[in-house]
């Protein structure tokens, strides 16, 4: 289960509706203790298509690579990814699919015309056949 | 030599929870071999069936990226760190072919395709969803439109405005000898159908402008440019960026030709190549300089390809690589290409938001400005001052294989490339007048001389195609 705090959540919602009608995205980065996921961090990315993209985004794997240097024998790590689906729904398309790595939670928020709907999170299934739906939980502050 | 590689949160699963592993290996295929054969599962998460590194799977060497090394024949060094780095890509829709449906006589039809692995019939749906347009209904344009239309693409929009030429027949395989004189589009519409009445077909008569691009680019997910001068080029370039399309592009000239693909989120544009375009005149064009007519086919149907692999999501595409290719030698040659973070288009900070005058990018005005009326001269009255006794002296500053096909009687040969040198030859006081295939050409050639000092220079008009228009209807237009 992946666990955000309100905070979090708003500040995805606002990057996901001031990049509207383009696609937004970001990097969530936290803490694993058993099945909790507990997001501590967010990172907002520039979409690398930074073209008006409304369709496609892409992390570079510079900032990945980064992030993840950096994060090596901190005892956080990248939980996952967040990004948003402009006048679609919040669930992984085919393209999501094809493009996912295992393990990582998927975070998806639908905007329609501007206004953000939806909110879901996803994982890849081990044998890469599909998404499948991860709970998610959002407090008022964050679980520590 | 070992190495110390590091593995991503998410592949720990299968690596026994180790963030690092030491590993031997002269190369980056080495290395990621061993560690395949040591943790098996992790091979499904790194490599495609057919045994190709995932195109999200990014694997850097110390600092950099093994793309712009030698991918996976990088060579590595005692205590070099190799780091598997997630590439993280998605986006709402994209050939989604849940609800496509083929027809038992589309079955038929694509049935090669369909009992192959790499189309099947997921594949063979989702060209029937791809939505393609090619700029231009020409060189390019003939293999690309006729192939992706028997291959299936679902929706094909064509972007020309020309009619059909009976120079244009040598290459341009979509049109035939009876269009002669009809418009590219309605010529090539009947062709598509005829091949394959499945496809729909979107036509827009009209130039490709700064004003429409962006507009007619939103409705397709590929663009396929077929155009053959700059301005354009840079007009689908600057629009495929901005719109996040991938542009496939190809060029010809002669007997060479160039192919790659523009636009990934991960690749380079073709700014990041050329971020200038060359001084006008210093390339010639297919019109000006020729080109061998099956050389459109090659390269176009190299752009096809690459066109279904992008739909299929199969295969390593030509993004980051640009293909040479070279007929007389038959040679295929490749150069690696970077993108270029300062790219004024795709890169970091773009400095342009917004499509430019191209035109005027490229260096092309409207009109040559700097000759005034009296600085032309129309082939009607050329021809009336040569029969009245007074002619003056004709120089035709095109190559001599143009002035074999077709000349003015009298036209005293010295092509433009030549000119600066070989000015002394010509009388600077003498009334001339300069012609070329259209005008362009002569016009630049006045430029020259006039900075030398010559002094009764007049522009033919049109050049030797008014000329076969106005005066003499046996002369050749080519």
């Amino acid at each position: 289960m992946l666990q955000l705090t309100q905070a979090q959540l708003d500040e995805i919602h606002w990057t996901a509706t001031s990049e509207y009608p383009n696609e937004c995205c970001g990097v969530l980065i936290g803490s694993v203790q058993k099945d909790q996921r507990i997001v501590t961090r967010l990172v907002v990315t520039q979409n690398q298509r930074n073209d008006s993209l409304r369709n496609r985004y892409l992390i570079d794997p510079a900032i990945v690579y980064r992030l993840e240097s950096e994060l090596r024998g901190t005892g956080k790590a990248i939980l996952g990814f967040f990004h948003s689906h402009p006048d679609a729904p919040a669930r992984p398309s085919l393209y999501d699919q094809e493009h996912a790595w295992p393990w990582y939670s998927y975070l998806i928020v639908s905007v329609i015309s501007g206004k953000t709907a939806d909110t879901t999170v996803w994982q890849l299934k081990q044998d890469r056949s599909s998404f499948e739906p991860e709970a998610f939980q959002v407090s008022e502050v964050e679980v520590s | 030599m070992p190495v110390t590689l590091y593995v991503p949160t998410p592949l720990r699963a299968y690596t026994g929870d180790q963030e690092s592993i030491r590993l031997e290996g002269q190369t980056i295929a080495e290395v990621l071999g061993n560690l395949t054969t040591q943790y098996g599962e992790l091979k499904r998460h790194l490599y495609t069936e057919d045994g190709e590194l995932r195109n999200f799977v990014n694997v850097y060497v110390n600092d950099e990226d093994i793309r712009y090394l030698d991918r996976e024949k990088t060579r590595v060094k005692d205590d070099d760190t190799v780091s598997i780095v997630p590439s993280v890509a998605g986006g709402s829709v994209s050939f989604e072919t849940a609800n496509e449906e083929l027809s038992h006589d589309e079955l038929q039809r694509y049935s090669r395709h369909l009992i192959m692995p790499e189309v099947g019939l997921e594949g063979q749906k989702r060209l029937k969803t791809a939505k393609v347009l090619c700029i231009g209904a020409g060189g390019l344009g003939s293999p690309l439109a006729l192939y992706l239309a028997a291959a299936g693409v679902g929706r094909l929009g064509l972007v020309d405005f020309d009619v059909v030429e009976f120079s244009n027949l040598q290459r341009q395989i979509i049109h035939s000898t009876e269009d002669v004189g009809r418009s590219k589009l309605g010529s090539a519409h009947e062709k598509i159908q005829a091949i394959n009445p499945h496809v729909e077909v979107d036509l827009y008569e009209t130039r490709l402008t700064s004003d429409n691009a962006l507009e007619i680019f939103t409705g397709y997910d590929i663009v396929a440019d077929g155009t053959d001068n700059f301005p354009t080029r840079y007009l689908v370039n600057d629009a495929c960026v901005m719109t996040g399309k991938p542009n496939v592009y190809g060029s010809i000239f002669r007997f060479e030709g160039q192919a790659s693909v523009f636009g990934l989120p991960d690749g380079p544009c073709y700014r990041c190549l050329y971020p200038e375009p060359p001084p006008p005149g210093l390339v010639p064009s297919c019109a000006e300089g020729g080109v061998l007519g099956i050389l459109p086919g090659l390269v176009g149907l190299i752009q096809a390809t690459e066109v279904i692999k992008l739909i299929l999501g199969k295969g390593e595409s030509l993004s980051g690589r640009l293909l040479l290719v070279d007929a007389l030698g038959m040679k295929f040659r490749e150069l690696k290409l970077r993108k270029n973070v300062d790219c004024p288009v795709c890169g970091t900070h773009p400095s342009i938001h917004k499509l430019i005058d191209y035109e005027q990018f490229c260096g092309i005005e409207p009109e040559m400005p700097q000759l005034n009326d009296d600085g032309e001269i129309t082939a009607t009255q050329l021809k009336r001052e040569m029969d009245s006794g007074k002619a003056p002296f004709i120089l035709d500053v095109r190559n001599p294989n143009e002035y074999q096909i077709a000349r003015i009687p009298g036209a005293h040969l010295l092509p433009l490339q030549q000119l600066p040198a070989r000015l002394k030859e010509l009388d600077p006081s003498r009334d001339t007048v300069v012609h070329c295939r259209t005008g362009v050409r002569s016009a630049k050639a006045i430029e020259i001389m006039r900075a030398a000092g010559f002094q009764k220079l007049r522009n033919l008009k049109g050049g030797i195609h008014a000329w076969a228009d106005e005066v003499d209807s046996t002369v050749v237009k080519y």
